[in-house]
């Protein structure tokens, strides 16, 4: 169950809420906790055993951590065993759902955010939770537990332990952030997903090259559109809940390099690896082969983390490839104030980064390369079969709309409109919008994806 | 550590709500099936299919009969001669006589139910089917309407059959067929008062695979087929068994696997007639020795990628009727 489902906007309005701001608040937190509960087992109910023999887990080995700091070497073998015991759990978890049909929702999430705390803790930023309450709610915390944002235990302990009183100016703000966040979701994102689904339907050796390059920045903009709009929900309703989440996205399309735009994109995660794995591996600061290493080291993981797929570690080492470069040989092109050079870092962005998400979006090597042998209209290795090469234009008649509104949606203008302009004309298009996607979602029945049609 | 088991409420409180949550959810599960269905917009209903002929019949037959009349000239040749050349075969001269009478050319709405209705005289009387599957050229698509879902679209696309009338849609069910605007515009309706067709290939079923009963089903089936013969008497309706899905999406998907499916073309195949309606399994044209369709054969295990749409074609060419 996501945000953007029926049910789950319906209980969580027309019940949650309410429930939430009339209890005291002394009762508040325990409610929150039977909300991420619920919300887990709503997804999948079966995860809860493991949930709670993990929250115990972690509960102790934070209170060890901090126990034994003065006998460091005990300190550090909790935290090692602690991390590799989350790790074990999150692969297991990852290569039983191929087999079974109980997924873990958000394991990766979960995971990194558990070790982020051990490490957090054994470098004593903070004291371990001892109040057994808080960290449920941490851990659970449902509005992160699908797609993040990632957050550290430091930056919602305050919130945690004493909720914020209602205010209604928050609310405000939050329910601008969610109808934001949902209609990039259910009114572009889900809209795209359907020209992406029908050429992969078609088979990539069957597309024109055009179609191929719509397909490609289509997807791009629906990655994001997907991605942003589901933090902003997810924003959004800590939000409305008196909790306050980092946000994920700073419009990265806009960025003048690789770096720079993973720096403006999935935002928390970035700096979860910067500040576990690329700062303890020895970073920028100790010469160019440590930085060499933990470079690497940040983008072997950060492929693995995404999933246990060829493609994905493809996709890492392009990423690799360039950053590297960029920090390198080409580091004063991009450090350079002229506007040619400028304009051009931009194009290379906006040119580099959608054929990345390709081999991020593809999971088989050879489909990925047949896809390439399409964009670029090489016929020699993969013969291209009944190829219409009109084709792109029904697709454009269709889909156009999308494509102009998510493009649009890819600039700050749409955030800087409906969440930061508060004046009774935006506040209608709020409700306008709220609506829409409320019949948008209707329509095409719960899930736009399970209950495709064929 | 004081600290936690003084919280021994909270584990009590947590454990009474996860027993609860896993009672609760029982019956969510179950509600969510259901749900979708009462949420959905613009359901189709029989009625509104009933009342959208019964319209047709009442007000435009006038109208519709005298376009049929404008083409009737040339399209008549053609069904006398294959009335002729099958009567021929069977030794019935009256047959083709009473096809010559001069008032019935007027409207040929009348000769093709009298055909109709003669076909079925032969029929009954145990003289045997006028057709059987056999090869033929491209040429045999002319005079041949396609009526289905997403596939068909697929097929409209890919399958080189540029002389053949389509009317399908992504997501067409047998309920809705009448309702739903095709691929290209238009209606189904208005292809079938477009012009005559000599046969109607209809492949539909995938898409409410897993709701209702299989009876009910055909029941809705058969109902189609009866308001597409009213419209074209004259035509010949070949229903196509339902493509069978990847071994993959029969495994994991709830409703649409392939036991319903064989469920379905099974109950299907009672609806031939032997004279005016057709079962032909195309099944044998794209799937593998077990049954499935082959994973590298389709992306989402349903749909044939565009490159193996000629299977389906080369398969109707060597199963033309003749």
């Amino acid at each position: 169950m996501g945000f953007s489902d029926i049910s789950f906007i319906l209980l969580f309005i027309l019940i949650f809420i309410p429930l939430y701001y009339l209890l005291p608040s002394k009762i508040r937190r325990y409610l929150l906790l039977l909300g991420s509960l619920g919300f887990y087992a709503l997804n999948d109910i079966y995860v809860l055993p493991i949930l709670v023999v993990n929250f115990f887990i972690a509960f102790f080995i934070g209170i060890g951590i901090e126990k034994f700091k003065d006998k460091k070497h005990i300190s550090k073998a909790l935290t090692i065993s602690g991390i590799a015991l989350q790790i074990a759990l999150m692969v297991s978890s990852i290569l039983l759902a191929r087999y079974m049909e109980h997924a873990f929702i958000g394991v990766g999430f979960f995971t990194i955010q558990i070790i982020g705390y051990y490490m957090e803790v054994q470098n004593a930023q903070f004291a371990p939770c001892k109040n057994p309450l808080d960290f449920l709610n941490y851990m659970l915390f449902f509005p992160k537990v699908l797609q993040g944002p990632i957050v550290s235990y430091k930056n919602l302990s305050e919130d945690l332990s004493s909720p914020k009183k209602f205010n209604a100016e928050r609310l405000e703000k939050g329910i601008r952030i969610f109808i934001l966040g949902m209609s990039m979701k259910v009114l572009l994102a889900d809209r795209l997903y359907f020209l992406w689904n029908d050429v992969q339907t078609i088979g990539f050796l069957s597309i024109s090259s055009s179609l191929a390059w719509l397909t490609m920045y289509s997807y791009s903009i629906q990655l994001y559109l997907d991605f942003q709009g589901y933090s902003l929900m997810a924003i959004g309703i800590a939000m409305i809940l008196g909790y306050d989440l980092p946000s994920n996205f700073k419009s990265p399309y806009l960025s003048g390099s690789i770096s720079e735009f993973y720096r403006r994109w999935h935002i928390t995660l970035g700096q979860w690896f910067r500040d576990h794995v690329y700062f303890p591996l020895g970073g920028s600061r100790n010469g160019k082969r440590k930085m060499f290493f933990s470079l690497f080291m940040v983008w072997l993981l950060t492929g693995l983390w995404h999933g246990l797929t060829v493609n994905f570690l493809i996709w890492a080492g392009v990423l690799f490839f360039f950053i590297l470069m960029e920090k390198t040989i080409c580091k004063k092109i991009f450090n350079s104030n002229k506007l040619a050079l400028k304009i051009l870092s931009h194009l290379y962005v906006l040119f580099i980064i959608p054929m990345t998400w390709m081999i991020f979006a593809i999971p088989d090597v050879d489909r990925i390369m047949m896809f390439f042998s399409r964009l670029f209209n090489i016929t020699t290795y993969y013969i291209p079969d009944h190829v219409q090469e009109n084709d792109v234009i029904k697709y454009i008649n269709n889909y156009l709309p999308y494509l102009i509104g998510g493009t649009i949606c890819c600039l700050p203008v749409m955030e800087n409109i409906l969440v930061k302009t508060r004046v009774i004309i935006t506040r209608i298009l709020c409700f306008i919008l709220f609506w829409l996607c409320i019949y948008t979602i209707m329509k095409n029945g719960n899930n736009p994806f399970m209950y495709i049609n064929f | 550590m004081k600290d936690f088991f003084s919280k021994a409420p909270l584990f009590i409180f947590t454990y009474v709500s996860i027993i609860i949550l896993l009672i609760a959810t029982q019956f969510v599960g179950e509600l969510q099936v259901y749900f979708p269905e009462f949420l959905k917009v613009g359901t189709y209903t029989k009625e509104a299919v009933a009342v959208l002929t019964n319209e047709y019949d009442n007000t435009q037959k006038a109208q519709t009969t005298s376009a049929i009349a404008q083409s009737a000239l040339l399209d008549l040749s053609d069904i006398t001669e294959s009335i002729k050349l099958t009567e021929e075969d069977l030794n019935e001269e009256i047959c083709y006589e009473e096809l010559l009478l001069p008032d019935i050319y007027k409207t040929n709405f009348r000769v093709e139910q009298l055909v109709a209705a003669k076909r079925g005289e032969l029929q009954a009387s145990g003289r045997g089917g006028f057709y059987s599957f056999g090869k033929v050229e491209k040429s045999y698509f002319d005079n041949v309407l396609f009526i289905g879902d997403s596939r068909t679209v697929g097929l409209s696309l890919y399958g080189d059959l540029d002389n053949a009338t389509f009317a399908a849609d992504v997501g067409m069910t047998i309920y809705d067929v009448f309702d739903r605007r095709c691929e290209g515009g238009g209606t189904v309706m208005d292809a079938l008062r477009a012009r005559r067709y000599g046969k109607i290939y209809i492949m539909l079923g995938i898409n409410e695979c897993g709701s209702g009963s299989p009876d009910k089903w055909v029941q809705a089936y058969s109902d189609v087929i009866t308001q597409i013969q009213a419209l074209q008497p004259g035509a010949i309706v070949v229903i196509q068994s339902i493509m069978k899905v990847g071994s993959g999406k029969s495994a994991s998907s709830g409703s649409i696997n392939n036991n319903n499916i064989n469920r379905r073309n099974t109950a299907l195949k009672e609806l031939a007639n032997g004279w005016n309606i057709y079962y032909l399994d195309i099944n044998p044209a794209v799937c593998d020795s077990d049954g499935n369709l082959p994973s590298n054969y389709s992306f989402d295990q349903v749909h044939l990628y565009a490159k193996y749409y000629y299977l389906w074609v080369d398969y109707l060419m060597s199963h033309g009727l003749k």
